[in-house]
């Protein structure tokens, strides 16, 4: 995993897709009723520039922690990081999952990563870094705001928490720092991970979902572009 | 004296505090008499990992009551949790004996401390969990692990680290002089290989408290004391081990304490008006380290005031104003001092100091009329100072007065049409002696010969000149400048009818200083001063005519101006000024700041063109265009294609008449003439003695009557041995050779020069240079010379004439000019005519009129035409000029 800040990658995918698809919106207007095609790609654009804005908090982050956690090959164990959700999947069964199953496993998963990820706030003792944090948050729960519109759009009821399974990963005494620090890599970690399979997710409904006359439109208004 | 029985300890019970790694005991002594206290000595024995390894042993005097639960603690540098800790108590009543004379009770039994539950075989822990140390502390760090781990690798910040073996499962690891890194901690942790079990601690490491400096306190009003200081670093650490150090003052006095919300200032009410002494102590705190400082003082000692308000300037005058302002009130007993300061034009020019205690007032007198000045006040404690409080600055301007000086007045006078034309000028006052705004100048005219006819004119207070028209040129002029508060004394100048007596016109040289102007002294008696008058600008009409006043005993001054430039004639009139006011014009001086080289040269006309003469005539340069006194005019003749040199001859002629070169060219040509007839046989018997003709031998008259009539042979044997060279030449070579030679002919070149000397000179045509002397060897160094072409008369005939000398010129220039130098002129008159004339005057129809044409005068100047250069006299063994030679001969054959 390559949580090193600086890379424009990201940024500059985000902006190519999002010039990309800027006249295909009045192209699909045409048509009548968008549908859910203008949500997935909104939610898919944010989700790359998630991405970017992660890798420089997550650098920041890392330097603040210090050696080992921001060095590239350090790899703990999970221990406590345990009960975060995981995005690593197998193949065939992300291929095998249908559209509300995968929009529900994002939304839960960004749900309670958001939760964790306002607990690192409180341990930041630079005023920078709780700002890059509190900002990076707030695009977070954009992001889950995007999925819930996702799945309201196609029909699909957002998930209830069930009792008992808030997470309550706070610091506490019992829980030492070391250990709280590596919580927080693997927070950071699994979030990365998170928002790469969510593009892949939201990349494939996209595919799935937009009908081929209006991907020729779409080609049609690029090309005038 | 009856020994006491042992008392046993019993009942040890051990607690621990991991954060702060410490072993809490507890006891009792078992047989201890009712309401009776005993001093006795415990003897601890503290063990680790097993009994047998004691780590520590010490003593603890202490006085013991019936029943009394006895607490004792301790601190251990390795943490609790890495190994298990035993102890024993024995202890002794203290009665003042030598120990060995009294008797020890029997040891407790040992005690066992596990900190740590025992460990699975999968296990790793390190070893304080939660540590927090200032910099530079020595730490130790353990790490225990399970009877499954074997190869454990611990790092500090990612560096691996070894450790020291303290028991099969315990490695420690001994830190000194920690650093502080950063707010979120040192990180150090264990992992096991290839188990990837991981565990760690992080080492907070706080920066050292320092204590703060510049801790001051001071009043600005007597119902606060603010206390400052400097704070230092920030020792505040990430994950809530340690917030930034926190700020208490304390004062004795009162026993009063604050907590500070800031980290730099607190502010102190003062509560108490009688307190007058104060004792205060700052406490800078951590959870590390508590550091202070303390500060005594005396609240009237540390009082910095507020600025005065209500700052005005009264009863402004001309020359002078009064500043009033307050301070705040401090009570009867406390005054303050306050300065005053008045500023005019940006420098302090007035200062004083006055005792206030509500209100002030400083009058300032000896001010400038019409002036702004800036009136700043700050005042600080009378008794003791402390500090000055901020300024309060007021801004104010003094109103006009009259103006105190009488204008300085000049003018010009010239009758036009019966009418006096004056032309008045007068210099600005100063803003000293103008004491305010000139609104405008004043001018009465007194006719002297009819005293009561009084006129009065006004001029804006803008300008500096006027121009009146008298009927006649006998007034009395009276000028003054006036302003809102008055008018200035009058300036009194007289003018009169006498144009006044001649004065011929001097020139002067300006000196390093300027230029330097004398008169001759007048009648003391009737002067009362002289002026020099002169103009800068003389393009302008008013010319911005200068004057300078100068006193009745002095002869002499110098004028010096930035306005002068360079090539600009000056003229300077000085005036003698009688006690009527009325100037006379005593000198006249003229002089050029910097004289420079014409700039232009005269227009030139050629008339009377004769054959031995022409009249050069040109117009004088006006004054003003001269940019120098001219001193004489230059002419020169020079070839066509020469420029003026330094060295050649010239003639000077004075200014404003003709150059006459006629005469002495006529008297030259002749004497030339009467020479070479009066000498022609001995010229020719030198230069160009008879050749005989072989044709004519009279050994050839034999063969010639007995064969071929036609057939000449020359007998060496019948003449005189001589330079003797035949040349066999064909034909082609004769066309090659003039086609050489055509650039010479060209037409247009002829024709463009072409001169009406051409009886007498071929050469090329005259250069006239006009020089200033004073400026001679720069002129020409610069070429300078006017190139004066003369109208050609483009006649047939002569195109051949000038051909010839021109073709010669061109050949020979290249070698004439060095011997020409070298050669008298005198000497290079003779031989020239015989050598070319042999085969040219062949063709007598076409040279008859002019028998010197074909004279080469490549370097002639104006008197070379004349004269025959040595070079081209003598024969030239030179293939250019055999050259020629055939050109001119046009000859298949020549003979030398």
């Amino acid at each position: 995993m390559d949580l090193r800040a600086g890379d424009s990658w990201g940024m500059l995918a985000c902006l190519c897709t999002v010039l990309w698809h800027v006249p295909a919106v009045p192209a699909l207007n045409r048509t009548g009723d968008p549908g859910p095609g203008p949500s997935i790609q909104k939610t898919y654009d944010l989700t790359r520039y998630l991405e970017h804005q992660l890798r420089s908090l997550a650098g920041t982050y890392l330097n603040y922690l210090g050696p080992p956690f921001n060095e590239p090959d350090f790899n703990p164990p999970r221990l406590g990081a345990e009960t975060l959700p995981r995005a690593t999947v197998n193949l065939e069964v992300w291929r095998s999952l249908n559209d509300k199953l995968r929009l529900t496993q994002n939304y839960e998963a960004y749900s309670h990563l958001l939760c964790y990820l306002r607990g690192l706030n409180r341990q930041a003792a630079t005023a920078e870094l709780r700002r890059s944090l509190a900002h990076f948050c707030t695009s977070l729960q954009g992001l889950l705001g995007s999925i819930a519109g996702v799945m309201a759009a196609l029909g699909y009821p957002l998930p209830q928490p069930l009792p008992g399974t808030e997470p309550t990963w706070a610091p506490g005494p019992a829980h030492s720092d070391f250990l709280q620090k590596m919580d927080d890599f693997w927070l950071l970690k699994e979030l990365q991970t998170w928002l790469w399979r969510s593009a892949k997710d939201f990349n494939r409904l996209k595919k799935k979902i937009q009908p081929p006359a209006a991907a020729v439109t779409l080609h049609l208004e690029a090309h005038g572009f | 004296m009856d020994k006491l029985s042992p008392l046993t300890p019993v009942s040890p019970r051990i607690s621990f505090k991991s954060s702060l790694q410490h072993l809490d005991l507890e006891w009792t002594v078992q047989n201890l008499p009712h309401h009776q206290e005993l001093k006795m000595i415990f003897l601890i024995e503290i063990s680790r990992i097993r009994t047998s390894n004691i780590i520590w042993v010490g003593n603890y005097s202490t006085t013991v009551k019936w029943n009394q639960v006895i607490h004792w603690s301790w601190k251990s540098e390795l943490p609790l949790e890495c190994a298990t800790h035993f102890v024993r108590i024995k202890s002794m009543v203290d009665n003042g004996m030598p120990p060995e004379l009294s008797s020890w009770s029997e040891w407790s039994s040992w005690e066992e401390v596990h900190a740590q539950n025992p460990l699975e075989p999968n296990a790793l822990f390190v070893f304080p969990k939660r540590k927090l140390v200032e910099e530079g502390a020595n730490v130790t760090i353990c790490s225990i692990f399970g009877s499954n781990l074997k190869d454990i690798f611990c790092y500090l910040e990612g560096e691996l680290i070894h450790g020291e073996q303290l028991d099969s499962h315990i490695l420690t690891f001994e830190l000194s002089n920690v650093p502080f890194v950063r707010v979120s901690g040192m990180n150090f942790y264990c992992v096991e290989k290839p188990t990837n079990i991981t565990d760690g601690i992080v080492l907070f490491v706080s920066k050292v408290l320092e204590e703060p400096k510049d801790f001051s306190c001071e009043t600005r009003d007597f119902k606060t004391l603010s206390c400052t200081w400097s704070p230092g670093v920030d020792t505040g650490l990430g994950w809530s081990m340690q917030p930034s150090q926190s700020y208490t003052l304390v004062e004795s006095v009162s026993r009063e304490r604050k907590h500070c919300e800031h980290k730099n200032v607190c502010n102190w009410k003062i509560t108490q008006e009688l307190q007058e002494i104060y004792n205060f102590t700052l406490i800078a705190e951590n959870h590390l380290r508590k550091r202070s400082v303390n500060i005594f003082f005396n609240l009237t000692h540390r009082v910095h005031p507020l600025a005065p308000y209500n700052v005005s300037l009264e009863s402004i005058e001309a020359t002078q104003a009064t500043l009033r302002w307050k301070v705040l009130y401090h009570g009867n007993r406390y005054s303050l001092l306050c300065q005053v300061e008045l500023e005019g034009e940006g420098k302090v020019i007035q200062q004083s100091n006055v005792s206030v205690k509500v209100s002030g007032e400083e009058i300032f007198s000896e001010l400038v009329p019409d002036t702004e000045y800036q009136a700043c006040i700050r005042c600080a404690g009378a008794g003791h100072f402390w500090k000055w409080s901020e300024w309060n600055c007021q801004k104010f301007s003094t109103s006009e007065a009259a103006p105190s000086e009488a204008l300085a007045v000049w003018s010009t006078v010239r009758e036009e049409n019966g009418s006096c034309i004056v032309n008045l000028f007068w210099k600005p006052l100063s803003k000293l002696h103008a004491k305010g705004k000139i609104l405008h100048y004043n001018i009465i005219t007194e006719n002297l010969d009819k005293p009561h006819r009084v006129k009065l004119y006004s001029a804006s207070g803008l300008a500096n000149d006027m121009k009146l028209t008298l009927d006649q040129c006998a007034y009395q002029i009276n000028v003054t400048a006036s302003n809102s508060a008055g008018q200035s004394p009058a300036s009194v100048i007289a003018i009169s009818g006498d144009s006044g007596k001649e004065v011929e016109e001097e020139r002067i040289q300006r000196t390093e200083d300027g230029f330097f102007v004398s008169w001759k002294p007048l009648s003391a008696d009737n002067i009362i001063g002289y002026v020099v008058g002169w103009c800068v600008r003389l393009q302008d009409p008013l010319c911005d005519l200068q004057w300078k006043n100068i006193g009745p005993n002095t002869t002499s001054t110098v004028i010096s101006s930035d306005a002068f430039r360079p090539g600009i004639r000056y003229d300077f009139r000085v005036y003698g000024i009688s006690t009527g006011r009325v100037a006379s014009l005593i000198e006249k001086r003229t002089g050029y700041y910097r004289e420079l080289t014409p700039s232009m040269n005269p227009r030139v006309t050629v008339k009377n063109l004769t054959s031995h003469s022409f009249v050069l005539s040109w117009t004088d340069y006006s004054t003003n265009d001269q940019s120098g006194f001219i001193q004489g005019y230059h002419v020169s003749l020079k070839s066509k294609n020469r420029q003026c040199q330094p060295g050649f001859e010239k003639a000077v002629c004075s200014a404003y008449t003709l150059v006459q070169i006629i005469l002495p060219m006529i008297f030259s040509v002749l004497l030339i003439i009467s020479v070479c007839y009066w000498k022609s046989q001995w010229v020719k018997e030198k230069c160009y003695p008879e050749i005989p003709d072989p044709n004519k031998s009279s050994i050839l008259s034999l063969i010639k009557s007995k064969e071929n009539p036609h057939l000449t042979i020359m007998n060496v044997k019948d003449c005189i041995p001589d330079a003797l060279e035949v040349i066999n030449k064909p034909e082609s070579t004769k066309a090659q050779v003039m086609g050489t030679e055509k650039p010479f002919l060209a037409e247009s070149e002829l024709t463009a020069y072409l001169y009406p000397l051409q009886k007498e000179h071929s050469g090329p045509g005259p250069w006239i240079c006009f020089e200033n002397f004073t400026y001679n060897q720069s002129a020409s160094d610069a070429g300078l010379c006017g190139h004066i072409p003369v109208p050609s008369k483009d006649l047939p005939w002569q195109q051949g004439l000038l051909t010839q000398p021109d073709n010669l010129l061109n050949v020979l220039e290249g070698n004439c000019e060095q011997p020409l130098r070298e050669i008298p002129a005198g000497e290079a008159s003779l031989n020239y005519v015989s050598q070319l004339a042999s085969p040219l005057y062949g063709d007598k129809d076409s040279f008859s009129n002019n028998p010197t044409t074909t004279m080469p005068e490549p370097c002639s100047d104006y008197k070379m035409q004349m004269a025959v250069p040595a070079c081209l006299a003598s024969p030239l063994p030179s293939k250019e000029s055999s050259l020629s030679s055939v050109v001119l001969l046009d000859q298949g054959e020549h003979y030398h």
